[in-house]
């Protein structure tokens, strides 16, 4: 008898997604593992940073010409405040630990044993 | 005897009818996808107990009435958000370890502020770290603990592990650890010394921006993106895919920026001179020598782990001093072997037989 042949389409193409996927990922990263691709990649990389870094100073004289703060000075105030904020908390927690626990929720016992094998 | 047409007819008509209901499916649902918001995820109660710099210590609320006497804290990845070990009730590490009776803390991470470019691994793995653990044990009342460490916070706990070895530490157990950097051979062609200026990155950034940790991820399956959005569009009609998809996608892409102090040392320390490796890390004056650990030890790897490839990981075994330490190799990936299915049914109850034996 002849052997019946299940003609799966959507089957086959998803059986394609994977192989197109796997074939890909291999051919990206030998490429990416090459000495010339980290070149490239720093190049571009390194290019970018000397704009953000050329941008960002250039800002921050306009801003002090225009007697406006600075993106450092708003970070020192953040910096300050964070101080503030974590001496709070350690009062807040030295104030929550002087309180006694309340009563009405008992603590689990700390009794269990490991299920017999 | 019969002889049979070689094409099931029968069968391909009743696939053509099951592939137009899906279409249907696919639109109707294609177009709730875009206007529902995304599932809920890290779900498992719990409080917040120390919240410092970046650290944040939770403690999940027991629900049984008994618990093993020493505590598990869990320490996250620098790079990720906690809640991939509690994605959703029945898909959560956290409520299977809070089930089983243990209970649980767990130290995750915030993006870095500005002022804080300067934290390094001395903070996080001496600082952050001891600070959480110091914590359990006073909001535990006991002097043991467990710790459970995700990929880098695998790293910290074991730095952690080998530099305070007699802090009350009764098991460690780590997930895709990384220690041989130069087994991660894209992450260290990409920071290639000879082209790769990591003290102007940082200098221009401050904190590493997210977008950086996130695409370095993706680059590294190129294709993964499209095929996953193709596959997305073929599951469409299949509730459990697409509420599956949408969660590990909104965590892949929720990475978190990282200190440039911390990036800086990760990067010339271990990924170009591979310290921790050759036992030869300095963390805060502090040799880090794997061999000082010493308690009970499981590390449990993916086999097929793109991010932390397994070559990174097979050395750590050897390299701890542990008279009781095992391996367990995983089928899965980076990400699956902790939250997927094969984590349902393997990675969770081998945890959970490792510790549960040493907790009492």
């Amino acid at each position: 008898m002849a052997e019946q042949t299940n003609l799966d389409p959507l089957g086959l193409w998803r059986d394609m997604l994977g192989q197109w996927e796997r074939g890909l990922n291999s051919v990206a990263n030998q490429a990416m593992g090459s000495d010339e691709f980290s070149r490239a990649m720093h190049q571009v990389t390194s290019l970018g940073l000397r704009m953000q870094q050329s941008v960002g100073e250039a800002m921050e004289k306009s801003l002090r010409a225009l007697n406006l703060p600075s993106r450092g000075d708003l970070i020192a105030i953040s910096e300050r405040i964070g101080r503030i904020e974590e001496t709070l908390a350690r009062i807040e927690s030295a104030q929550n630990a002087a309180q006694p626990a309340p009563a009405d929720k008992p603590r689990p016992a700390r009794t269990r044993q490991p299920p017999a094998t | 005897m019969s002889e049979t047409l070689p094409i099931d007819v029968g069968g391909i008509a009743a696939r053509l009818q099951e592939e137009t209901q899906r279409a249907i499916q696919r639109a109707v649902k294609g177009v709730g996808y875009f206007t529902s918001p995304a599932p809920a995820v890290g779900c498992t109660p719990k409080d917040l107990i120390r919240s410092r710099g970046p650290m944040r210590l939770f403690h999940y609320r027991p629900t049984e009435a008994e618990l093993y006497r020493v505590p598990v804290l869990i320490v996250m990845a620098t790079t990720n958000r906690g809640y991939i070990l509690d994605l959703a009730p029945g898909q959560s590490f956290v409520e299977f370890l809070v089930r089983r009776g243990f209970d649980v803390f767990m130290l995750e991470w915030e993006a870095p502020r500005p002022e804080e470019k300067n934290l390094d691994l001395a903070d996080y793995a001496l600082e952050f770290v001891p600070q959480a653990a110091a914590d359990v044990q006073a909001a535990t009342g006991e002097t043991d603990l467990s710790i459970l460490g995700y990929c880098a916070g695998g790293m910290l706990s074991c730095i952690y592990s080998a530099v305070y070895p007699d802090r009350g530490l009764k098991n460690l157990v780590v997930f895709t650890t990384p220690v041989d950097f130069t087994k991660m051979e894209l992450f260290a062609n990409w920071a290639d010394k000879r082209f790769f200026d990591v003290d102007r990155m940082v200098e221009t950034f401050g904190n590493i921006p997210p977008e950086i940790i996130y695409t370095s991820f993706d680059m590294l399956r190129p294709a993964a993106k499209i095929a996953g959005q193709l596959r997305l569009w073929d599951n469409m009609w299949n509730d459990e895919f697409v509420k599956s998809y949408r969660m590990f996608d909104r965590w892949s892409a929720d990475a978190l920026a990282l200190p440039g102090g911390y990036f800086r040392q990760v990067t010339r320390e271990l990924l170009w001179e591979n310290r921790l490796a050759k036992n030869e890390l300095v963390v805060g004056g502090h040799p880090v020598d794997l061999g000082r650990i010493t308690v009970p030890f499981l590390h449990v790897v993916a086999e097929h782990d793109h991010i932390v490839p397994r070559g990174a990981t097979a050395p750590l075994l050897g390299l701890v001093g542990s008279a009781e330490k095992e391996e367990i190799v995983l089928k899965g990936g980076h990400v699956s072997i902790a939250a997927g299915a094969n984590a349902v049914r393997r990675m969770w109850p081998s945890v959970d037989r490792f510790l549960a034996r040493r907790s009492v």
